[in-house]
């Protein structure tokens, strides 16, 4: 079976640190599926990409949208520069695959063309077209236990409900986190200062547990599981109103959880 | 259509006359019509993501009382009318009054204003003065002198109920007493009201009539209040409700019935709610909840409530914002029921848009300062150009319920 990741940018962290994860483990992925291609195609006109594929991610809209927002959380949970290094040294001899939208006919061929194949997934959603390609098992990070927190702003839930953080790999289906989980890990949280602490931390461990899913998987020593949801709408969670964030940031302030 | 049309050019063109009834219409027109945009095929309007901190929200609940409070000083009575931008005040609508007797005392709880006990008891006193001989009340405004109506009586009985827990005084206690006597007298064999029912025929939102009758029960132990609410909850959800949660008539129109106005859903809703939470009966709970779930999966979905939805729950119709208070009760209550914390956050989302709308940003008279429009944008068909005191009064309840809500549950998160 190969294994494959998609993303929209190789620079995007959440893709990175799920390719170190899968690196660690030993699992040197097949292929890479660079999907919205017009910006890489471009970028690769100008010689960019082969020159050095760390100067792609500086060019890159979501870093650049990232520094811009203030997200001092994420330059605190990022992978190493040895680990960084790692990740460049593999992509640059990766075979990375240019691609239009995850859901188009091209890329739903491109896949079939694959044969069987586990991929880390970051593409947002996934039409019913790509979700029913029996070649393909792809799976999701979710930064939170499931089926208690389906769903979005799952790390603020959880902490307002004052429960334990966890992260999972799940296949993506075509509900809400519904998919079958293959592998969730509980994750000992420190006392952080602010939601997007806890964001970043968590995501950053939920993603570093990828490469541990996809290994299990290979060696036969994890299996998909069955979750149980009602599928109500009302027992999924949405983005928190900014009142409650408020009041959650204070609470986490004051130490209290 | 023709006097529809006509009705609305001269709404229109009267409205844009005055400087300030102009600018109220003019700011509608910018912030609904140019306001929307369209992004891959989604119409993204800009009152989905406005969002307002505590003080905004006790501002616009101060706002909402005062205006109430002019509305009953408008009147000639100790009622409250609503307030038209064609024609003015109109006279007072005891239905509506009634109801707004307990949203004043529960604000004059929350904010120790001990002073707006005597707007609610002003407005009891004339409510009792007006009450039939039958023991029921009329329908519509004092001006359009209508025979009593069931659903309007038992709107009425709530503020005596509220009254009568206020003050122990056995006046309102008797004229409750009255009016349910008068409610179960007319009730039909199958527990439907026909006789004297809006427009003559039965309404499922009549279970709103059910939860004053149950009250009264709570306090007289009458079973016969008790057994003729339980009739008209069975009615409503065993030939009424589909499994969808949608229900059967439930419009307040005959020419619309296969479409309801999310504030007669709402009514229905609401009043299988309060029901079931008095007769803590888990069929009446689970009938109210299966249709205010569907209104939460729209909203979520949709970002907002249409005005009117058919029977596959396909919206159609401007906001109507009576409705959306409505909803955003219905879930806060659900909150309280059941503590999941979904419910709260929707109605502070919805509870956003409608402060939104109240929030028009132009200078206006103490006529409609603070005043919730009967649709958004205020053309919208239903009370086209007009404030409809019930939309205001179940604004100010969603606020008011939504305060005590969040604090409950920061309590319970341990974020306070």
């Amino acid at each position: 079976m190969k294994t494959g990741l998609t993303t929209h940018s190789l620079s995007n962290k959440d893709f990175r640190e799920q390719l170190y994860s899968m690196l660690q483990q030993g699992i040197k992925p097949d292929f890479i599926i660079l999907h919205y291609s017009g910006r890489y195609r471009f970028s690769k006109a100008f010689g960019f990409i082969k020159k050095n594929l760390r100067q792609y991610k500086l060019k890159s809209i979501s870093y650049i949208l990232s520094r811009s927002k203030g997200n001092t959380s994420v330059s605190t949970y990022k992978l190493s520069a040895e680990a960084e290094k790692e990740t460049d040294t593999f992509l640059s001899l990766a075979k990375v695959i240019p691609a239009n939208g995850i859901n188009s006919a091209s890329t739903i061929a491109l896949i079939k063309s694959m044969g069987y194949a586990i991929i880390a997934c970051n593409s947002g959603k996934l039409n019913a077209a790509v979700l029913n390609l029996n070649n393909a098992i792809f799976l999701n990070v979710h930064a939170s236990k499931l089926p208690a927190y389906r769903g979005m702003n799952n790390v603020e839930w959880a902490l307002w409900e004052n429960q334990n953080m966890y992260g999972t790999i799940h296949r993506i289906s075509k509900g809400i986190d519904e998919g079958d989980i293959l592998l969730q890990d509980k994750i000992e949280t420190p006392n952080l200062q602010t939601i997007a602490e806890y964001r970043a931390y968590s995501f950053f461990k939920s993603n570093a547990l990828m490469g541990k899913a996809v290994k299990g998987y290979l060696d036969k020593k994890l299996s998909f599981t069955k979750q149980e949801v009602s599928g109500k709408p009302i027992d999924q969670y949405y983005v928190m109103h900014p009142i409650l964030k408020e009041y959650l940031n204070k609470k986490i302030s004051k130490q209290v959880i | 259509m023709l006097t529809g049309l006509l009705r609305y050019a001269r709404n229109f063109s009267v409205s844009l006359l005055f400087k300030r009834e102009r600018n109220i219409v003019l700011r509608d027109f910018f912030r609904y019509s140019l306001g929307q945009r369209v992004i891959n095929n989604q119409t993204i309007n800009p009152w989905s993501d406005k969002t307002y901190n505590e003080t905004e929200r006790s501002e616009a609940l101060t706002k909402t009382i005062n205006w109430l409070l002019h509305s009953q000083a408008s009147m000639s009575d100790g009622g409250f009318g609503s307030y038209r931008i064609i024609t003015g005040w109109t006279t007072s609508y005891p239905e509506t009054s009634g109801y707004i007797i307990p949203t004043l005392l529960r604000y004059a709880e929350q904010v120790q204003k001990n002073e707006i006990l005597t707007n609610a008891i002003r407005c009891g006193d004339w409510l009792i003065t007006i009450q039939k001989q039958s023991g029921g009340w009329q329908g519509e405004y004092m001006a359009d002198n209508r025979a009593e109506v069931v659903f309007n009586t038992g709107q009425i009985i709530r503020g005596m109920v509220g009254l009568y827990k206020q003050t122990n005084d056995k006046k309102y206690l008797d004229s409750a007493v009255k009016a349910c006597d008068w409610l179960c007298s007319i009730q039909e064999d199958d527990g439907c009201w026909k006789k004297s029912a809006f427009m003559g025929v039965p309404r499922v939102y009549d279970s709103y009539v059910d939860a004053p009758l149950l009250q009264v029960y709570e306090i007289t132990k009458n079973e016969l209040y008790k057994q003729k609410a339980v009739n008209n909850l069975n009615w409503v959800i065993d030939k009424k409700q589909l499994e969808n949660g949608w229900f059967e008539d439930c419009d307040n129109t005959i020419k619309h019935n296969n479409k309801p106005i999310l504030h007669t859903i709402a009514y229905t809703i609401d009043g299988l709610l309060e029901s079931g939470l008095l007769l803590n009966d888990k069929k009446v709970l689970d009938a109210a909840i299966k249709s205010a779930d569907k209104l939460f999966e729209l909203f979520s979905k949709h970002k907002y409530l249409s005005g009117r939805f058919d029977r596959n729950w396909k919206g159609s119709q401007d906001i109507i914002c009576t409705g959306c208070a409505q909803i955003s009760i219905i879930w806060l209550k659900l909150y309280k029921l059941t503590k999941n914390i979904q419910y709260l956050n929707a109605a502070m989302k919805m509870n956003d848009q409608l402060i939104f709308i109240q929030d028009r940003q132009v200078s206006e008279s103490a006529d409609t300062k603070g005043a919730m429009p009967g649709s958004y944008p205020l053309w919208g068909r239903y009370e086209a150009f007009n404030f409809p005191n019930w939309a205001t009064k179940y604004f100010a309840d969603s606020l008011l319920l939504e305060k005590e809500c969040l604090q409950e549950a920061i309590t319970l998160s341990g974020a306070k």
